[in-house]
């Protein structure tokens, strides 16, 4: 009798088991309904409105250009103020410290000196003074460049200092007594001194443009500058000076008052007054590149993918530089499962 | 007694298995996914339209890329299908996905189909959802990962069960899942020097040199269908290289 019970009493139990799994299991997810369409659309209005409130907000702290700029799939937008320090450090980088060095250069000048002998003037002797300048060397110094943006270029006007600078020359007298008397007091001269100098610091202002373009997958700068035209200026040193001085008064006292008729400091000066020139090549500024833009290649887990890049405009805002551009994938599934590890057996 | 007692554990386990409720239809599922999202882009925006209008939201010195969710979507697409095996027996193969950036939140829905390795009549669909996290350039290369949040099974073979087992299944190895996934690779290269050549011919003599660049994430912000990265970034100083003299 008890056995049976039991039997009863297990059989009921996993009966009502059963039924109490099967009624829950019917019953609906225990979960709140679902959001209607009018919760949803409501929900959609608000999100869209506080994403125009969001973009009217960071326009008005200073993303004015957003609005206008190029779309695409990918958009760049590269800070004005970072593009100017770019252009700002890579122009005046390449300007300090530069060299213009001049090498063997002659310069000759000739001339006669006249002197009242007894009754009338006559050429009492000719002259001949050759500057073989060896080397001069001028370093220059840029000064703060000044940028100016506008369409689609950047104005720069960079200061430009011939700060300073040495060169090396022979210095070569040659005089020649005409007549009797001259060759009589003074004679002919011939003699070759080296001399050194440095250079007058001159300002200049180098003045052009880097113009914004796309190249490709990024935006470049392009240079558009003139030659700059340096003018060396020499200034002979003291050593030079002095120089010149021993010439006139190693010769005899007679010849002294012919030589000092030359005054062969201002022919020297004279000489060097006009300077010489060095032409600061266009090429010397190259293309900038930004350093953001869009890969023409993509390596997912050691794949290569091709990118096709389509760009769709460049605008050169007060605020940014943008870029826009389409991008398409290669439609190629790589086989990277092969590098995936199975996730371990738990 | 033993009988009352049976009885007793029966009914428990009976209340138990109210966790093993009809599941809700895909359709329904979907519905309440939807709105829970847009709840949470509603309080994204609402953070970040705070932040904004109280001047907290810095962006102007910022390098700005934005991508759309289509290109993130065709980004993520070129890399599948990936393949990952569960416990052994199951095969989760990753198909397509799918990029939302709105209301400041950045998720991803990935579409997965699972079989049971020898029984091809065993199925089902699974939806998983997550966020980009990680953002980081290295090496020139702007890239996040994925980091899963959510999943739920659209369909399987084996009926509601089954779908339970699935469910339970794709939980506990929701890591490995993760890892099979790639990095999202941004297609955007951020150059680490500006470098310039110099002139050593003729009368003039420029040094080359090179401009060093330093960029760092600073802010990511996804809103109106694009996920924008901005980037902090420092340029300098110069530096000179030395003077290449032809021999």
């Amino acid at each position: 009798m008890t056995r049976r019970v039991r039997v009863l009493a297990a059989a009921l139990a996993a009966t009502a088991a059963g039924a109490a799994f099967w009624y829950i299991r019917l019953l609906p997810p225990d979960l709140p309904p679902p959001s209607t369409p009018e919760e949803i659309a409501a929900l959609q209005a608000k999100r869209d409105a506080l994403a125009e409130r969001l973009s009217a907000a960071v326009a008005a702290h200073g993303e004015k250009s957003l609005k206008d700029a190029p779309r695409g799939g990918i958009m760049l937008g590269i800070p004005t103020g970072f593009t100017r320090s770019i252009v700002q450090q890579v122009v005046t980088g390449l300007f300090d410290g530069m060299t213009l060095t001049l090498r063997n250069l002659k310069v000759h000048h000739a001339g006669e000196v006249k002197a009242k002998v007894i009754f009338r003037k006559k050429v009492v002797g000719a002259f001949v003074l050759d500057v073989d300048i060896q080397e001069i060397k001028g370093i220059l110094r840029p000064g703060a460049p000044e940028l100016r943006f506008s369409t689609n270029r950047i104005g720069v006007a960079l200061p430009v200092r011939l700060a300073e600078g040495s060169g090396r020359a022979n210095l070569r007298f040659q005089w020649d007594s005409k007549g009797l008397a001259a060759n009589t007091v003074c004679g002919d001269v011939d003699t070759t001194k080296a001399v050194t100098g440095g250079v007058v610091p001159a300002d200049y202002r180098l003045e052009g443009a880097f113009v914004i373009g796309a190249r490709g997958e990024s935006v470049t700068l392009t240079p558009e500058f003139p030659d700059l035209a340096v003018r060396i200026f020499v200034d002979p040193s003291e050593q030079a000076w002095g120089v010149v001085d021993e010439v006139v008064k190693d010769q005899r006292k007679g010849c002294e008052i012919a030589l000092n008729k030359i005054d062969l400091k201002a022919q020297l000066a004279k000489i060097l007054g006009r300077g010489f020139v060095v032409k600061i090549p266009q090429k010397i500024l190259k293309p900038v590149r930004l350093p953001a833009g869009v890969t023409q290649s993509l390596e997912i887990q050691g794949v290569k993918m091709p990118v096709t890049v389509k760009f769709t405009g460049v605008l050169v805002a007060q605020d940014r530089i943008w870029y826009g551009a389409d991008i398409q994938v290669a439609g190629h599934a790589p086989d990277l499962a092969k590098g995936a590890k199975a996730a371990e057996s738990r | 007694m033993r009988g009352a007692c049976a009885l007793v554990a029966a009914l428990c386990c009976a209340y138990a298995f109210g966790g093993c409720r009809r599941r809700e239809s895909p359709e329904a599922a979907r519905a309440r996914a939807g709105a829970a999202f847009l709840r949470q882009q509603v309080s994204g925006l609402e953070a970040l339209v705070a932040k904004a209008e109280g001047e907290g939201l810095e962006t102007q010195d910022q390098i700005a890329v934005g991508i759309s969710e289509a290109v993130v979507k065709s980004l993520v697409d070129a890399s599948l299908p990936q393949s990952v095996t569960l416990a052994g027996r199951v095969q989760l193969t990753l198909e397509s996905a799918q990029a939302f950036f709105r209301g400041n939140r950045s998720a991803l829905a990935l579409r997965a189909s699972l079989g049971i390795i020898d029984v091809q009549s065993a199925h089902a669909k699974v939806e998983l959802a997550g966020m980009l996290k990680d953002f980081e350039i290295s090496k020139g290369k702007l890239s996040a990962r994925v980091s899963l949040i959510h999943f739920s099974v659209l369909e399987a073979s084996l009926g509601d069960l089954g779908a339970d087992a699935v469910e339970r299944l794709v939980k506990q190895n929701l890591g490995a899942i993760e890892r099979a996934i790639p990095p999202l690779v941004i297609p955007v290269s951020i150059e680490e020097k500006v470098r310039i050549g110099g002139l050593t011919e003729g009368t003039v003599v420029a040094k080359p040199g090179a401009l060093p660049l330093a960029f760092s994430v600073a802010q990511v912000i996804p809103v109106r269908e694009r996920l924008w990265i901005l980037l902090d970034a420092k340029a300098g100083p110069w530096e000179a290289a030395p003077t290449e003299t032809k021999p």
